[in-house]
Parts: C-alpha cells; sequence; structure tokens
C-alpha cells in the first residue's frame, strides 16, 4: 500500500505554488508584452515569440528534468529550476534588445521551468495512491486561479514599477519555487544506489544506457505507453484552439469586447472547478480513471464542435453556457490526463514517462494553433477551426481506447520495469527499497568511509 | 468685367444655446449664370454641398467645437475666373485631447501634450501647479522645450529629475472668445524603487528555506543522521563533480 496524505499535502501545497509561479506566470505575461511593443517598437508576433519560446523550453527540457531526478534526487532538480526561472526573469530585466528577451525569458527561464514543472508533478503522484486525481486537481487549480490575480497584480507592477522593475520583482517571486524545492523529502532511490556505487571511468555504451534509463527511453517500444502518448498529442491538437481563438470568434461574431473577454473568463472559472471536482469523483472510485479521461475528453470534443454553432444562432446565452461547460470539461481533462499515467507505466518510471510525455505532446500544442489559424485565414471565420479541433479531441479519445483491458471494468496491474541486474545488486536495492532513506544514507556513509 | 459681388451673412459665434447655424451666399451682381457653387471650410471642399444656384446656404445643425473654422462659398463660372466670398465660425477653444497621466522613469524624456478645436487658433501656455497654486515654471536648467502650432501644443522635458519634475501640469488655449485648460500629471519613477520588494521577497525565501530546514532536521532526528541534508548536497556536487 502507497502512502496517501500527511506530508503529501504539504508537497501539494508546495505543486499549488510552484505550478502556479509557472503556468500562471506564463499565462499573464500579456500584460508585459503591451510594454515591449511600446518600447522595443517591434511587431506584436516578434514580441509573442518570447512566450513561444519559453513554453517550448519547458516542455523541451521535461525529459532532462525527469532524467536529473532519476540521477540525482528532486530537490535540487527542482532548486536549481527554480533559481534558473528566477535568474531568467531577472537578466531579462536588464534586456537591451529583443534577442535578449529570447534568451532570458525564453531560453533560462524555459529550461527552469522545465526542471520545475515535471518532477513537482511526478513527487506529488508519487506520495498518493487513493487520493492522487484530488491532489492533482488541487495542484492544477493553481493555474487558473493565479491567472486571475496576476493579470491585475501584474498590471499593477508595471505602473508602479515600470516593466523592467516589474520584471525584477516577478523573478524574485520566481525565486520562490526555490523554497517549494525545499519542502521535498530526499527519498529512496534504487536507480541513484546503482549509479553511485560505480567509481571507475565508464565506457561510452554503459553511459548511454543509464542515461537512456533515466530517460526512460524504453518506455517508447512499449504500446501502451505509445497508444496514450498519442492521444494525448492528438488532445492538444484541439485543446488550446478555443483558449486562443474563442474571444477573436466572439467578436467576429458581433459580441462586444467586454462580452467576449467575460465568457474566457467565466470558461477559467468553471476550468478551476472541473479540475478540483473531478479529481475528488475520480478518486470516490466508482469508475476507472481512464473510463472517466475519455467521458471528459468525448465532452470536451463535442463542446468544442457545439462552440461555433451556439454562436451562429447569435445567442449570447447559447455561447456562454457551452463555454462554461467547455471550461469545466477541459478543467476535469486536466487532472485526469496525469492520474492515469501511472496506471500506464508503473509509479517508479513515471518520472521519466512524464517527461517524455511533456515532449512529445507539445507537439500537438505547437502544431495545433497555427493550423486552426491558417484554417480561419483560408475559410473566413472560425467554424472550421472549432470542428477540426473538436475532431482531433475526439480522435484522441478513440485512440484511448485501444489501450489494453480498456473495456475491463477494474484497472489491470501496473507493469514493472524490466529488472536487468544480477543478484547482488538486486539484493542491495531490496534493502535500500525495505529501510528507506535511512539504510541508504547508512549504506552511502559506509562506501564514504571505505574510500 | 466687373467682378461679381457676393452678400454674405454674418460672422457667427458658436455659444452652446446655438441650435443651428446657417450660412448664406448671395450672388448680387454677375455678368453670366454661374456653372455651379460649393463651400469649402479650412481650405477642403465640403462633400455634398454643390449646386447650379446663385443663392447657395449652408446649415450646420447642432454646432460644435470642431465646426469653427473659416468658411467660404465658391462660384465657378464657364468664361471667367471663381469668386468667392469668406465667412468665419468663431468659438471659444476646447481642448480635445491630452495626456491624464504620464508615468516616466528618472533620466528619460516626456512629452505633454494638448490638443484643442475652436477658432481663431488659440495661444497655448504651459504652466506647473504646485501647493502655491499656478505658476510659471522657470526654465533656468534648460530641460524644458515648447512647441506650439494651431490646435496643438506640446511640452518636452528632458532628463527627468525626481525632486523638481514631478506635479500637475496645465496648458492654456485662449483666444478672444475665451480660454480653457486642462491638467496633466507627471510622475517620475525612481530607479532604485524595485529594489525593496526584491529584497523583500529575497529575504522572504531565504527565512522559508532556513525554517524548511530546521523543521526537517527537527521533526525526525531518528531517522536522519547528523548532517543529512549536507550529505545529500554533497553527494549531488561529488556526482556532478564525476560526470565532469
Amino acid at each position: 500500500e502507497g502512502p496517501d496524505g500527511g506530508w503529501g499535502w504539504v508537497l501539494v501545497v508546495a505543486m499549488f505554488v510552484s505550478t502556479s509561479l509557472v503556468f500562471g506566470l506564463m499565462r499573464s505575461l500579456g500584460v508585459f508584452f503591451v510594454e515591449f511593443v511600446q518600447y522595443f517598437e517591434e511587431s506584436a508576433q516578434a514580441i509573442s515569440w518570447i512566450s513561444s519560446i519559453g513554453l517550448a523550453a519547458q516542455q523541451f527540457f521535461s525529459p532532462l528534468g525527469a532524467a536529473l531526478c532519476n540521477a540525482y534526487n528532486t530537490r535540487p532538480v527542482v532548486m536549481t529550476g527554480g533559481f534558473l526561472s528566477g535568474l531568467g526573469l531577472i537578466l531579462a530585466s536588464q534586456a537591451t534588445c529583443l534577442v535578449h528577451l529570447y534568451l532570458t525569458m525564453g531560453v533560462i527561464s524555459g529550461l527552469g521551468w522545465g526542471l520545475v514543472f515535471t518532477p513537482m508533478v511526478a513527487t506529488v503522484m508519487a506520495n498518493f495512491t487513493h487520493r492522487r486525481a484530488l491532489a492533482l486537481g488541487l495542484g492544477f487549480s493553481s493555474i487558473g486561479l493565479s491567472s486571475f490575480a496576476f493579470n491585475p497584480l501584474f498590471q499593477l507592477l508595471v505602473e508602479t514599477y515600470a516593466w523592467r522593475g516589474a520584471l525584477l520583482i516577478l523573478g524574485g517571486l520566481s525565486l520562490n519555487i526555490m523554497a517549494c524545492g525545499a519542502l521535498i523529502r530526499p527519498e529512496c532511490r534504487s536507480k541513484g544506489t546503482a549509479k553511485l556505487d560505480s567509481q571507475s571511468r565508464l565506457p561510452c555504451s554503459d553511459m548511454l544506457q543509464r542515461v537512456s534509463s533515466y530517460l526512460e527511453v524504453s518506455l517508447l517500444c512499449e504500446r501502451p505507453y505509445l497508444t496514450y502518448t498519442l492521444g494525448v498529442t492528438l488532445f492538444n491538437f484541439g485543446y488550446f484552439v478555443p483558449y486562443f481563438h474563442l474571444v477573436a470568434h466572439s467578436r467576429h461574431v458581433g459580441f462586444s469586447e467586454y462580452g467576449a473577454a467575460f465568457i474566457m473568463s467565466a470558461a477559467g472559472v468553471t476550468d478551476i472547478f472541473g479540475r478540483i471536482v473531478s479529481g475528488w469523483f475520480s478518486d470516490l472510485g466508482h469508475f476507472r480513471v481512464i473510463h472517466l479521461l475519455i467521458l471528459w475528453t468525448v465532452l470536451a470534443g463535442v463542446f468544442i464542435m457545439l462552440l461555433p454553432l451556439s454562436s451562429l444562432m447569435g445567442s449570447y446565452s447559447a455561447l456562454m453556457v457551452i463555454s462554461l461547460l467547455y471550461g469545466f470539461c477541459s478543467g476535469a481533462l486536466t487532472s485526469m490526463v496525469f492520474a492515469v499515467v501511472p496506471m500506464i507505466m508503473g509509479v517508479e518510471r513515471m518520472m521519466g514517462g512524464l517527461g517524455l510525455l511533456q515532449l512529445i505532446e507539445s507537439c500537438g500544442g505547437l502544431l495545433g494553433t497555427p493550423l486552426s489559424g491558417w484554417l480561419r485565414d483560408n475559410t473566413g471565420n472560425y467554424v472550421a477551426s472549432f470542428m477540426v479541433a473538436g475532431s482531433f479531441v475526439l480522435l484522441g479519445s478513440l485512440t484511448m481506447t485501444t489501450l489494453p483491458h480498456f473495456f475491463s471494468c477494474t484497472d489491470p496491474p501496473p507493469p514493472k520495469r524490466p529488472v536487468l541486474i544480477d543478484n547482488s545488486d538486486a539484493l542491495r536495492l531490496e534493502l535500500a527499497q525495505k529501510n528507506c532513506c535511512s539504510s541508504e544514507m547508512n549504506h552511502q556513509a559506509v562506501e564514504q568511509t571505505k574510500r | 468685367m466687373a467682378q461679381p459681388s457676393i452678400a454674405v451673412s454674418e460672422s457667427v459665434i458658436i455659444i452652446p444655446e446655438v441650435d443651428s447655424i446657417l450660412l448664406q451666399c448671395n450672388l448680387t451682381s454677375t455678368y453670366s449664370a454661374p456653372q455651379e457653387s460649393y463651400w469649402m471650410k479650412n481650405g477642403e471642399e465640403i462633400l455634398g454641398t454643390r449646386s447650379p444656384n446663385k443663392n447657395t446656404e449652408h446649415r450646420i445643425n447642432r454646432p460644435r467645437g470642431d465646426d469653427a473654422g473659416v468658411y467660404m462659398c465658391v462660384y465657378n463660372f464657364d468664361m471667367a475666373p471663381p469668386a468667392n466670398a469668406t465667412i468665419e465660425i468663431k468659438s471659444a477653444p476646447m481642448i480635445t485631447g491630452h495626456k491624464r497621466s504620464e508615468n516616466k522613469n528618472e533620466g528619460d524624456n516626456a512629452v505633454l501634450y494638448c490638443k484643442s478645436v475652436g477658432y481663431p487658433h488659440p495661444v497655448w501656455t504651459w504652466h506647473k501647479i504646485d501647493n502655491s497654486g499656478i505658476r510659471d515654471f522657470d526654465n533656468s536648467t534648460g530641460r524644458f522645450f515648447i512647441s506650439s502650432r494651431e490646435n496643438y501644443t506640446e511640452l518636452h522635458i528632458a532628463d527627468l529629475d525626481i525632486n523638481l519634475d514631478p506635479g500637475e501640469y496645465l496648458c492654456n488655449a485662449s483666444n478672444i472668445i475665451g480660454s480653457y485648460s486642462e491638467k496633466s500629471v507627471l510622475r517620475v519613477r525612481s530607479l532604485l524603487a524595485p529594489l525593496w520588494p526584491l529584497l523583500g521577497v529575497l529575504a522572504e525565501i531565504i527565512i522559508l528555506v532556513i525554517i524548511i530546514v530546521i523543521y526537517e532536521k527537527r521533526k525526525k532526528p531518528e531517522d536522519l543522521q547528523d548532517g543529512e541534508s549536507t550529505a545529500v548536497i554533497v553527494n549531488f556536487i561529488w556526482g556532478v563533480l564525476v560526470k565532469l
């Protein structure tokens, strides 16, 4: 039986704070972009590359963060990530040209965010078994809440201190992630002992084998993981489209600026509710998590397709209702997507698996929005892009149904990582896992005194 | 050939009670009928006023400040040069555009502007408002520069000083009919201002990390050995060095 609660709730708070400082911050950078356009006299598209590079770096470096956590402990990795993200913003405050912003706010902060997000999520998931989805839902609800709070806060900071001062203060705020990382207790790492044992210089193939084991590349050869990743990538094709295009679509149909913005805010509120409620509901155990995931994704896909249809009738309330429902479903599916992961690959491989998942699903996010923009440019309205987005989400749900044991009523046992080491190492590993940290520290202290 | 003579209605001053203004031009003596006539405002033709009449009129309903200006009725003839007459519509100036507040950093350059409507074009003056009331500011430091055109004025302040320059500035437009003024607030941000909140946040983080580490050391003394967390950090650094 795994852990459930106790220190885990403290980690949920840490995840709440760090996720809000990663994604909530990323979503609220729009306030700065207005200032950048004015100060650097560049086009809005050149400025929007900053957040694209940041998001891409965060997703690209996720496997790196996961591998580092597998190699060393999670705590130093998250603290380094927090330091880098704060450093990137502080350096950005001294930027004199746009390329500086790309490098600091984009690459350095993105690297920091990548080192923070996946390890925090994996740590929280490792600390819960029965309440996993609820813990994740609570943690992810921070993204919606912080987007609400950060937008006016950043506006206030920019007005009081100018954008340079505001970025400086934001960098300081981002360093709070280091405090969150400090809350992560070091844990027994069977991989860690296997690594620290070898002292001599290693031949290349051995190093490669260890790196690939840290990155969990072996997961790519397993059909369930591949199916799941493909499904999530298809979700990402369609998931972001409403967030990017709903406001433009509402204005296009004829609603006022404030009406369109209010729809987005209302969808954001139901998003927060959806995350927490779906987490709580799935933990009740009445249904399998994978079935709930399919339910929420099918509903989300249907509502995306209904969005343009409801506004075609010209009714504001119909559009508002569908948007609220879509917000709820999209928040609900976010919690479920991560909660299903340990069932597919087992808790030990979760860290690396999450990292790879983030990297691969980022392709969907990167390609989906330009595709919908292209569709809109060619057809003249947003109906086609919403339809295609909704169909991608439904296609992802279909892909998920091909997962093994999908139609059974109970969860199959999670697959174990293939163990390829000899007996003495296996014994040492068992000892380490049985007595957790104290025995491992004893073991390492003994090793150090031997040298 | 005698110059054609045109009888015009009088100049008008726009005041709020006036509901509509009627401008009239009558071509009194001429040797031939005009081909057409039209109205111009401030040198540009008013569209939709072309007509073949000798007596032409132009009505302005609910006149506002930007209806003021120099109006001209123009007659075109087949075989003679065109003839025109001028009517002025005057009004008191009204400031239609100005920056309510401007936030700039120390050492930057600030620009405050005011736009007005009305005719005749006003004379612009700038003043600074402080505790003792409206004052002319002294340009002894040579950092203030005013450039004014007919309906537009700009106040340029170079190299903002955080002690002398913040405050309210008044732009005043006056002509023979009346005058109007608007206030703009200038705020100067200190370059060192954001450092205080930053130091506060850094101090908070350091205190939090110290509290967390101390709490962890105290909470499980039986599970943790002395210097457990330092052992983790030492292992991490050692592992990095091995990789190097």
